[in-house]
């Protein structure tokens, strides 16, 4: 699915700060990664550049075999809206725009017409117990039903690859679990899931860890 | 694609309306805009085709000459033959008999001017009074309102008969129509047989009475009495109107003219009229007058598009981490730029289009003010439209790229 040799990422051109300084990691398909480590080292950098999202100043990227580095900034928008979803801690949905229109939001830039667009957001909203909201603004929902919502806007582009960026960060400990459970069920229906958490019991029920301190990868297994 | 755009002004729309008080504010300075625009173009086009008529109605292959009072009375020619001198002045049978001679296949006609007061019973009557011929009223623009016209029997009989001009009747004294009436005009008796409605400049009060009537019962010379001193003028003529075959043959004619009157005249005791000539620069000044609207309105628009523009450089900055989202979910840059070039777009249509209502709802407003008539054309509507459209497109564009060139990275951390 993706995989990262070297990648290097510095911040700011007067005072450069290197916040990865050479990653190198394999994700396969349908594999189910998690990232840990400490505040500041790195994990939400990581994340963006397999998202997608940001360009690393130096070292190979291949997403699906494609070497990123060679993609226009419209191609890698047009990835990002068809292959990749993604969930933040702090939810990212659009204030002014009601539950079922969020979720609809990636199929609009895809261009998948209005009935078509609500009939897939439906679903998704169905599929995190989410339906009797669709008309509710994210600011009438609780931490965890945003974060469901989140996730419902994740999938409805039917994305190979979800990625999540402490996705039980701002969440109680029972809620934040029933929302692990939910990305653990997107991994056993085939998805490739990439989830950066600071919850090691949660990090322990992910087949795949790697640690990241400084922006160096270190030992994957540890717990 | 259609969808697309209703949607992308769905979208656009629901955020104006999201801030009502901020949008109204932004739209009010392309609603002036618009609105100022179409009221002065309907305004202007009115006094246009106002003034047009007018000069139209003089005749647009007339050329007239008139006769004018020198202003300072004392020098002017004097010849001893009694009283305390005899002032001459104006158009006189020399000049005629020349134009006859320069140009003999123009059809001209007479009008002796008559100074002696009208009194219709003991009121006396604000107007002029001149001799005609029945032809004179077809040279110029007129219409028989009452009663009947100055016909050639009228004429060749020099009978005591009157007609007015509208303004002239309505200084008449007592109820019913101005037919009927009986005028005195000097010493004789007039009786008024019809009420016409004439072009003139400045709409006058008229009387008109048969052209030989005016010769045999007035002459040429008349007195005039002032603070004990009796002044003699004489003026043969009143005025000369001719009329050329076609308006091409109109500047001809009225060039020959002016050589016969420079050449007998040394007194400015005379002035000639060429509609056409009027009609030509006042077609000039509308032009330039046309220019200074359009600049004034492109100024106002000017500041109307500031105006979104601005509030558009908020809206995105206020919107930074909505961008990062949406770019995150999919989004190209040419989505963003058109989400906020359309929200740009729409402020200004919208208030190009609520300008026209204005505008168009202002219209009878000046035209009570200034009593012209307001002529609302597509072509300004359209025009303004376009103009707020590029407005729009204009002053939403260094917005709406800003948008699109953020980092989706720092736009997600945008605090
Ligand atoms: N745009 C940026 N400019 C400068 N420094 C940045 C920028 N983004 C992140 N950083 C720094 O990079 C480091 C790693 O950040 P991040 O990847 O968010 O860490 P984590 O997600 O592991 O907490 C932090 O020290 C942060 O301050
Ligand atoms: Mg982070």
């Amino acid at each position: 699915m993706i995989s990262l040799s070297a990648i290097r990422k510095t911040y700011g051109m007067e005072q450069p700060l290197e916040v990865l300084r050479g990653v190198s990691l394999e994700i396969p398909d349908n594999d189910f990664l998690a990232i840990v480590g400490p505040s500041g080292s790195g994990k939400s950098t990581l994340l963006h550049i397999m998202g997608l999202l940001d360009r690393p100043t130096s070292g190979e990227l291949h997403f699906e075999g494609k070497n990123v580095a060679q993609l226009s900034d419209d191609e890698l928008s047009g990835l990002r809206g068809s292959s990749i979803g993604f969930v933040f801690q702090s939810f990212h949905l659009i204030s002014h725009l009601s539950t079922l229109e969020n979720v609809e939001l990636p199929l609009f830039y895809l261009r998948v017409p209005p009935g078509k667009r609500r009939e897939i957001a439906r679903e998704c909203l169905h599929r995190v117990q989410m339906d009797h909201r669709e008309k509710h603004l994210p600011t009438q929902l609780s931490g965890g039903e945003c974060q469901r919502v989140a996730i419902a806007r994740s999938l409805v582009t039917h994305p190979p690859l979800i990625l999540a960026d402490e996705p039980t960060g701002n969440l109680d400990t029972k809620t934040g679990s029933e929302i692990f459970r939910i990305f653990t069920d997107l991994h056993e229906e085939g998805h490739t899931v990439v989830i950066i958490t600071h919850d090691r019991g949660l990090a322990a029920r992910v087949p795949h860890r790697v640690g990241i301190m400084d922006g160096l990868i270190v030992d994957g297994g540890a717990a | 694609m259609i969808i697309w755009l209703l949607e992308l002004f769905r979208d656009s729309l629901r955020n104006l309306v999201r801030h009502k008080l901020r949008s109204s504010l932004t739209l009010l300075g392309v609603i002036f805009g618009v609105a100022s625009v179409i009221t002065m173009l309907a305004i202007g086009e009115g006094a246009q085709r106002t003034v047009l008529a007018e000069i139209e109605g003089l005749g647009l292959k007339n050329i007239i000459v008139e006769s004018v009072r020198p202003p300072d009375v004392t020098s002017s020619t004097e010849s001893g033959s009694g009283g305390s001198g005899l002032l001459r002045y104006g158009v006189t049978h020399r000049d005629v008999a020349q134009i006859r001679g320069a140009l003999p296949h123009l059809p001209l006609t007479l009008v002796k001017d008559v100074k002696d007061r009208v009194y219709c019973g003991s009121r006396r009557l604000n107007v002029e009074t001149r001799g005609v011929t029945p032809e004179y009223f077809e040279y110029f623009d007129s219409a028989l309102i009452q009663g009947q016209p100055l016909s050639f029997l009228h004429e060749r009989e020099a009978m005591p008969v009157a007609v007015l001009t509208a303004e002239a009747a309505a200084q008449l004294p007592g109820i019913g129509g101005a037919v009927g009436k009986n005028l005195k005009i000097g010493a004789k008796h007039f009786r008024v047989i019809g009420v016409v409605s004439i072009t003139t400049r400045g709409n006058k009060a008229l009387v008109f009475i048969p052209s030989r009537t005016a010769e045999s019962q007035f002459g040429d010379t008349s007195i005039k009495q002032e603070a004990g001193r009796m002044e003699f003028t004489r003026n043969e003529v009143g005025q000369v109107v001719m009329l050329a075959g076609s308006e091409s043959e109109v500047p001809g004619v009225a060039a020959a003219v002016k050589r016969i009157f420079t050449k007998n005249h040394v007194d400015a005791d005379y002035q000639i009229t060429v509609p056409l000539d009027i009609l030509k620069s006042r077609q000039r000044t509308q032009q330039i007058f046309n220019f200074v609207l359009i600049a004034i309105a492109c100024i106002s628009l000017l500041v109307g598009g500031i105006g979104i523009m601005n509030i558009m450089l908020a809206i995105v900055v206020e919107r930074i981490r909505e961008i990062g989202i949406r770019r995150a979910i999919g989004a190209r840059r040419f989505d963003i730029f058109m989400q906020f070039l359309s929200e740009a777009l729409t402020m200004s249509v919208l208030g190009g289009i609520l300008g026209c209502l204005l505008g168009i709802g202002m219209c009878p407003v000046a035209t009570a003010w200034t009593g012209w008539p307001a002529i609302i054309n597509l072509r300004a509507i359209l025009l303004s439209f376009a103009v707020s459209f590029s407005v729009g497109v204009i002053f939403g564009t260094a917005p709406a790229l800003h948008a699109a060139r953020l980092d989706p990275v720092e736009a997600l951390r945008y605090e």
